[in-house]
């Protein structure tokens, strides 16, 4: 065999590898970037599904509360921007805000025993409870699935491939909580719990507040 | 709060001591060792004096270690029955079958044989009757060497096993392993066409590269999706490489690595069977008749 018939079939082995591996790269970059989206559209049902949720909530406490109507305002407004936003960024600051008006509406329900009392009240916020899980995992597995797909697409030669394929990096599902940046304070001056009482930690989870 | 339990090593002890107050025990240890000396003195009288007295040395000494060498495998084996019957009774099980079906599950019938033992059996949180043991499947290798000689060896493989009745609607079989070395994704899909299983991808990349999920073709993919809600992924996530169960024809096996005599990786093993059979028994119950 000649030597140019040798270079010749070394050159055609290297460019049917690089093809290869470029068709694997890019299935699996379409596969990543499905991923996402799936995980994504996840997400969407349980956020829907505590929208749905947030009407009846609201209803239950203005039977009991009408006149606390800032704070029913607050969460009917900030269910509409939630509902509005598009996109991760967007929905994590709006679900955030969210969030926080729900823990007020919550907090304000919590001076009713009556309406506490209530089957529909108690079923309304198990069910808000449990959502406000599934969203926690869901944001968890989506995020997990932005972290593969992202990682896939910037390293190298991939990153050729996904600038040629018109792959873009995806953003994490951050729900932006103004408590959680909150410093915590402690007070020292406040007295020692007597024997029997149960100290309760800042931030601690009551099961009723959201948590996302 | 479960009674705290002595450990294995603790009973072994026990065990030790109970042994050595025997007279049988004192018997062995004294008069086997003097049997073998004299014998091997026998066996080997037409030696020089000097041989002798070695050879004899050595066989009471040998016979004396073997005895002690099974005194103390004894003495363990029984402290690990009576760290499990412990163990049991302290949960409010009680020691015995229960339901335990051999073969039940994939699992159950791996290797070439198979045995279990240590059978105890109970309530689990929030579900129902459940039978926990030490379950063991051991796979044959046979060499043959250039002389032609064949030699079989028996390859272990120790598992601790809970398998209860579970209502699965909609999956007739369902597989969840950790994902090993060598057992790679891009392979799924050839596995999936040569069984009559399916490997399933759920909406988490973490999740499918850290578990192979397999379900029966015939099995409903809403009623897997229904089992396998983000909650329930998550959850399956954080137990780690310590998560393998299994679904079939309504039985479930929960199962860890090796024989555990820990109390709380039994316990560990109890609260996870439970949790899997309550969420195949949540999505069982909210799935479609038709699905």
């Amino acid at each position: 065999m000649s030597p140019t018939v040798i270079i010749l079939i070394v050159v055609l082995a290297v460019v049917a590898l690089a093809v290869l591996y470029g068709v694997i790269a890019y299935n699996g970059m379409i596969r990543a970037r499905n991923m996402v989206d799936e995980a994504w559209s996840g997400i969407d049902v349980q956020l829907k599904r505590r929208h749905d949720l947030i009407p009846n909530l609201v209803e239950s406490v203005k039977g009991y509360a009408a006149h606390e109507r800032d704070v029913l305002q607050a969460v009917t407004d900030a269910r509409v921007n939630a509902m509005a936003a598009a996109g991760p960024a967007a929905s994590g600051a709006a679900e955030g805000a969210l969030g926080q008006a729900l823990g007020r509406l919550l907090a304000v329900a919590e001076a009713y025993p009556q309406l506490r009392a209530t089957e529909n009240f108690q079923k309304l916020q198990t069910e808000l409870a449990n959502t406000e899980d599934q969203i926690a995992a869901s944001r968890r597995i989506y995020n997990g699935n932005v972290q593969s797909y992202n990682t896939r697409i910037q390293v190298f030669p991939n990153s050729v491939i996904a600038g040629m394929g018109g792959f873009a990096p995806r953003e994490f599902f951050e729900i932006d909580d103004a408590a959680d940046r909150e410093p915590v304070s402690v007070d020292f001056s406040s007295p020692t719990p007597e024997a029997g009482d149960t100290p309760v930690p800042p931030n601690a989870p009551t099961g009723d507040t959201p948590a996302v | 709060m479960p009674a705290s339990l002595e450990s294995v090593s603790e009973l072994r002890r026990d065990q030790l001591r109970a042994l050595r107050t025997t007279t049988w025990w004192w018997v062995g240890m004294v008069l086997l060792p003097i049997v073998a000396g004299v014998a091997a003195t026998v066996v080997v009288s037409n030696r020089s004096p000097g041989a002798v007295f070695v050879v004899a040395v050595v066989a009471v000494v040998a016979t004396a270690l073997v005895w002690l060498i099974g005194t103390y495998m004894l003495a363990d084996s029984r402290a690990k029955s009576a760290f499990l019957v412990a163990w049991a009774r302290s949960r409010g099980w009680n020691v015995g079958v229960g339901m335990w079906r051999e073969s039940a599950t994939p699992l159950l019938r791996e290797g070439d044989r198979r045995h279990s033992e240590d059978h105890v059996s109970g309530p689990l949180p929030s579900a129902g009757e459940a039978t926990l043991c030490h379950y063991t499947y051991e796979v044959r290798h046979t060499t043959t060497d250039s002389k032609g000689h064949t030699r079989t060896t028996w390859e272990e493989h120790p598992f601790t096993v809970i398998e209860t009745g579970v209502l699965a609607t909609g999956v007739p079989r369902l597989t969840l392993h950790p994902r090993s070395f060598g057992d790679n994704r891009l392979f799924d899909r050839i596995d999936s066409k040569l069984t009559s299983d399916r490997v399933v991808d759920l909406e988490s990349s973490e999740f499918d590269h850290e578990f192979k999920l397999e379900v029966a073709d015939s099995a409903s993919d809403m009623a897997v999706r229904l089992v396998f809600e983000p909650a329930f992924i998550v959850w399956c996530l954080d137990q780690g490489d310590g998560m393998l169960f299994e679904i079939e024809e309504q039985t479930l096996v929960v199962a860890i690595r090796g024989h555990s005599y820990d109390a709380a990786e039994l316990d560990g093993l109890v609260g996870k069977a439970g949790t899997i059979a309550a969420r195949v028994a949540d999505a069982g119950a909210t799935i479609p008749k038709e699905a």
